[in-house]
This record gives C-alpha cells, structure tokens and sequence, in this order.
C-alpha cells in the first residue's frame, strides 16, 4: 500500500504513507496529497515539470516537498497523478529534485482546497522494511 | 507508544470535566486545569454547545493559555471547533511587550471575511430572475480551484495592493469611498510591508485578486427573513423583511495561505532560538518585539489588504451583474455596503483589562471583532447602535447580522464568526452526494451554482453546527444581539 487516509478531523485530513525507500515516500506523499485534492485517477500525464525541494533532514524535507507542491497548485494551475525523484542528494542539506506528471486544473477533478501541511501528529520515521510518514492537511 | 497516547487521551478527556460554569453561557477553565497555563480558558456557549463540544477543543484552548504573555484569558467562542494548534472560534491576546505573535492564532486563510450590500430590490422580482442572476455572478466572479482571475497584476501593482488594501480598488474604479467607511479598519491596515512576503506568495497572489476561491467561501443572494431589531436594522440600511441584500465570503487566497505557512517555518525556528516553551508544537511562535514577530505582523498587514481588496473587486462586479440583470445602475438599487468584517486577523488593540489600559495583540481565529454602540472605531454613521457583526451560516441556512454590544468587553471586544463545522470536509463528500445537496437546496427555493457537485457536498448544510444555538448564545452572553436573519434566495460557488 503506497498511502491511506487515516482520520477525518473536522477541519483537516490525515493520512499515512510508505515508501520501501525514501524516494519512494517522496513519490507516495506526493501522491497521497494530491488524491486529497483531486480525483487523482482521472487526471492524464499530459505535461511534465521539474520540482525541487530540500530540508536539513528527511522530516524537514517532506513538510518542504509536499508545502511546495500545495504552492505550485497554483502558481503552475496544475495537478499531478505521477512521481519520479530523479535526485537525491544527501552532502550537508539533503537536496532533491522530482519529475511531476499532470496536466492543467479542470474544475471537475477537484475535490477539495488544502491551505496548508500542517505539522500536526505529523512525523516521517525509518521502519524495518522501508519508510512511513504521517501527514495532516489543513482543507 | 501506546500507553503514551492513551493517557494523554484520558487527560484531555478530564478537562471538559473541569469546567466550571459561571452562568448559563459562559464557562471557565481554571488554572489548575493542566500544568503550566498562565490565564484561566473561558469558553462560550450553551449547555447544549458544550455538551457538543470536541474534548481535544478544550484541550487547545487549555495550551493555548501556556503561552508566554497571554493576558487576562484565552476565549472560546460558541461555535468553536478544533483547529490547529488552537480552535477555530478562538480569541487570544497578549502583552505587547512580553508577549508572543504567532502566524498560528490567525489562521492559515488570514482575513478570511465577510462583505455585505444591501439592495432596494425585495425577494419576489428577484426571484423571478434568480437563475439568470446566479448565473450571471457566476460568470462575472470567478471562482473554484486555481481559478485565474480577470486582473493579473504586475509586481509593482499588487505592492500596492498589499499597502493600500481596499483603498487601491477604490482608487482603480473598484469601489467608491463610503466602502472604505463601512468596513474594518477602512479597508487597509497601515504598516504593511511587501519586502516581509516570499516571491511564492506574490507569485500566488498576482493571477488571484478578484476571485472567490473555494471551500467554504461562497457569494449568496439573500433575503431579510427576520428582523430582530427594527432600530440598528435602519441604520445598517435593514429596512423591512423581505428585502434583498448580498453577502461575499472570501479570505486572502493563496497568497495569504502561502505568507502563513512560511512564517510558521520561521517560527518554528524562533521558538527554539528565543527559548519558548510550547505545549504543543504546532503553537510556533516568536516574541513580539523580535525580528520574527515584527515581519510576521508586517506580512500579515500584506495578506489583509489583499483580502479587503480582494472582496471589494468582487463587490464592483456583484454591482455590475445586478445592473446587467435588473436594467439599472447600482447606485438606484442602492447597493450601499452594510459593512465588511475579518475573522481571521491578529491586531494591535488597546483594552482596559482591570481597570488598565493596556496595548494587546489581540489573535482573532474563527472570531469576529464586536464593538458595542458608543466605541470610536465604529464609523460614524454606526457608532450610535454599534458595530455590524456579519455571520455567515452554512450554506443554504440562515445568515445573521447582530450588533456589538456592551458586554464584548470581556471578550477584547469578540464574537463568533459562523456555524462551525461538526463534520469534516471529507466525510461530508462522503455522506452527501452534490447532485442531492443541489435538488434539497432547490426544494428549499435556493438556486445553487457550484463549478462540481462535490463543492455542494463537502458544505452540505448537515456538516455544520446549529447556528440558532451559537447565536443564542452570544446573545444570552451580551456580547452580541441579533439585529436581522436572512436566508439565501441562491448562491454561487468554488
């Protein structure tokens, strides 16, 4: 299981994602939070853009990541359904750089409005067999 | 881990034991409730609200009080709910020397608000043209996700947006002066700063001036149900029931989302470098005399100005779309603004808190400022009566004006700001499907335009609390009386 929604608070959203890896729980988180914000299945790989996020460790970088991808909703007018971490560099800040599949916001795929990654329950620990992190959107 | 978690659970279950009533509507939280709070919490509300009320809520409140400065009590008002770090419907106030400013205590969409305008136009020839008029706004307004607005501002342009406020629109043929009047701090707080604001903000908030957004924002049609007080409903141009009257809810967009989330990145910092203490984190914050308290409040101003902007570009094109309709200009219809009030905003206010005069940032979270008849920052035109207070209910039930009044004192002059939700948003989407969201509001005479049905379910009027009972109860407190009730003939949505 790559993610699940964990808990419905009145006005935020939970959820809790995997990775086997760390890039894979950048690739996942992303996911995750854009099948809160949109109906992720129905939105087609029609563009790609480059996305780069960094943080002084892995807890630091996924609030970053995921707080940029929120941001570039709409600055770029876009979702995305698709994650490929192409880089990640771990000399002093830990620095990484994510190919986005989507394509332009169409009002019928859009579920709801995140403001913002809270840091509420939130954590990103390394586990036996990869990667989890626990998440909570302000909707 | 699990034990942990759940004595922590049984903790908080005990405080809303520890409750102590004053009276039928008003609550206290003593001290000794949890370790380490410096002011006692006070909730609003009736037994019913209480009865109601969310343990973890309390909780909030309860930590909120272990900040550093915080003066006389932290306020839970009636239609408080949980939020983050502190609740939704919340009013904190700290020392503006020793105190702390914290992006947290205003709320990620900062100046969510309300504006509203009256009409000379009463609810039967308006409802015979309802469908062409919501259609009509909903074309004029834009609206939903991501939605590009009809402007986009230059970098110099929107600067000037985020120093001038509601006074660039005016001056940009948006809105004439009596507008500036009518609304909270005249439209513009001074002391705005863009160099305090990322280049993600600015970039979010350039394409987004003049647009409505989405969530719980939404541009209603209304009509005057009820008039409670047929005296303050004059003067706020109520004259009889049945007359129609519009009311905008918006906030600051993405460029107000983007300015919080960046100063609590630099909070979280600064509570750590200034040695603070947080109960919980999510309570980031820095001293109000530091580098970090200053520019957050400076920022602060931009995302407000925006917002007051914001909402009266979208009152020039309401005007517009009922001149296309009706055949008339604005001005013949009267469409004067009632007024327009913010209910996510930190602010620094003077107060009298025993017997003395003391400067407060006053965080303001979910909570609407109440000032009663008599009060110098009332306009002119209002200060006999008192403040309008503007209370959005959810959509498709009632929407109040009330008036300040004399008791707001206790609460540094605060109110609640509208129903609350009892639901969250993905759970309603879950439980009301849009399409019949959509047929009950019609059965009901409500013409609803949303740009997807799921818009309608996530406000689905059921995932909200009583707003009758959060309204009885600020009146039972004396912090703010009804003047009038309205309800929606249609409405337009994100």
């Amino acid at each position: 299981m790559k993610y699940e929604i964990v808990d419905d608070i009145t006005s935020d959203v939970m959820f809790r994602v995997y990775g086997k890896s760390f890039e894979e729980l950048i690739e996942n988180s992303g996911e995750a939070l854009f099948s809160v914000v949109c109906d992720i299945d129905k939105v087609e790989e029609k563009e790609v853009l480059m996305i780069e996020s960094d943080g002084e460790d892995e807890k630091e970088l996924i609030h970053n990541w995921l707080s940029k991808l929120l941001t570039v909703i709409d600055t770029e007018n876009m979702f995305f359904r698709k994650f490929k971490v192409l880089e990640l560099d771990r000399n002093g800040k830990i620095k990484v750089r994510v190919e986005c599949y989507g394509e332009e916001i169409r009002q019928e795929l859009v579920l709801t409005v995140a403001k913002a990654v809270t840091y509420y329950r939130y954590s990103v620990d390394q586990v036996e067999d990869g990667w989890v992190a626990s998440v909570v959107l302000d909707i | 881990m699990g034990a942990a978690v759940n004595s922590v659970a049984l903790e908080v279950r005990k405080l809303k034991e520890k409750l102590k009533k004053i009276n039928d509507f008003k609550w206290e939280l003593p001290t000794s409730a949890r370790e380490k709070m410096n002011v006692p919490g006070i909730v609003y509300g009736s037994e019913k609200i209480l009865n109601d009320m969310e343990n973890d809520t309390i909780g909030q409140l309860a930590n909120v009080a272990c900040l550093p400065g915080v003066v006389k009590n932290t306020i839970m008002l009636p239609d408080g709910h949980f939020g983050y770090g502190v609740p939704m419907g919340s009013c904190v106030a700290t020392d503006e020397k020793e105190g702390i400013i914290a992006a947290g205590l205003c709320g990620f969409d900062i100046n969510c608000g309300i504006r509203m305008i009256r009409t000379n136009l009463y609810e039967s020839e308006v409802k015979e043209k309802i469908r062409e008029l919501i259609s009509t706004l909903f074309k004029n307004v834009p609206c939903g996700v991501g939605s590009k607005g009809k402007l986009v501002l230059t970098n110099d342009q929107l600067d000037e947006v985020l120093v001038r406020g509601a006074r660039w629109a005016v001056e940009n043929g948006y809105g004439v002066e009596e507008d500036l009047e009518r609304n909270e701090e005249n439209g513009c707080m001074e002391g705005a700063d863009p160099s305090k604001v990322s280049d993600d903000a600015k970039k979010r908030g350039r394409p987004q001036l003049g647009t409505l957004g989405a969530g719980n924002h939404f541009l209603e049609v209304q009509t005057v149900d009820k008039i409670y007080d047929a005296k303050v409903a004059k003067v706020f141009g109520i004259e009889k029931e049945g007359q129609v009257v519009v009311m905008l809810h918006c906030g600051s967009r993405g460029f107000g989302h983007q300015v919080a989330s960046d100063y609590l990145k630099i909070h979280e910092k600064a509570a750590k470098k200034y040695g603070i203490w947080l109960p919980d984190p999510q309570l980031v914050c820095a001293p109000v005399d530091s580098q970090e308290g200053q520019d957050y409040f400076k920022a602060m101003k931009c995302a407000v100005n925006y917002a007051f902007a914001n909402r009266l570009v979208m009152t020039h094109w309401i005007r517009e779309s009922f001149e296309q309709i009706f055949g008339k200009k604005w001005q013949e219809m009267d469409m004067q603004s009632i007024y327009g009030i913010c209910h996510n905003i930190c602010k620094l206010e003077e107060h009298e808190v025993d017997g003395k005069k003391m400067k407060l940032y006053v965080h303001r979270k979910g909570a609407t400022r109440a000032l009663p008849p008599g009060h110098e920052l009332v306009p002119k035109v209002y200060r006999e009566v008192g403040q309008p207070v503007l209370i959005a209910g959810s959509m498709g039930t009632a929407s109040y004006i009330l008036v300040g009044a004399e008791k707001a004192s206790e609460t540094f002059y605060s109110t609640c700001h509208g129903a609350g939700r009892a639901m969250s948003r993905t759970k309603a989407i879950r439980s009301f499907w849009g399409e019949d969201v959509r047929k009950g509001l019609e059965k009901k005479g409500i013409i609803a335009k949303s740009t997807h049905p799921k818009v309608l379910s996530e406000e689905a009027p059921d995932a909200y609390k009583d707003i009758d009972e959060v309204i009885r109860s600020v009146d039972g407190a004396g912090i703010s009386r009804p003047v009038a009730r309205m309800r929606p003939l249609g409405v337009a949505k994100g």
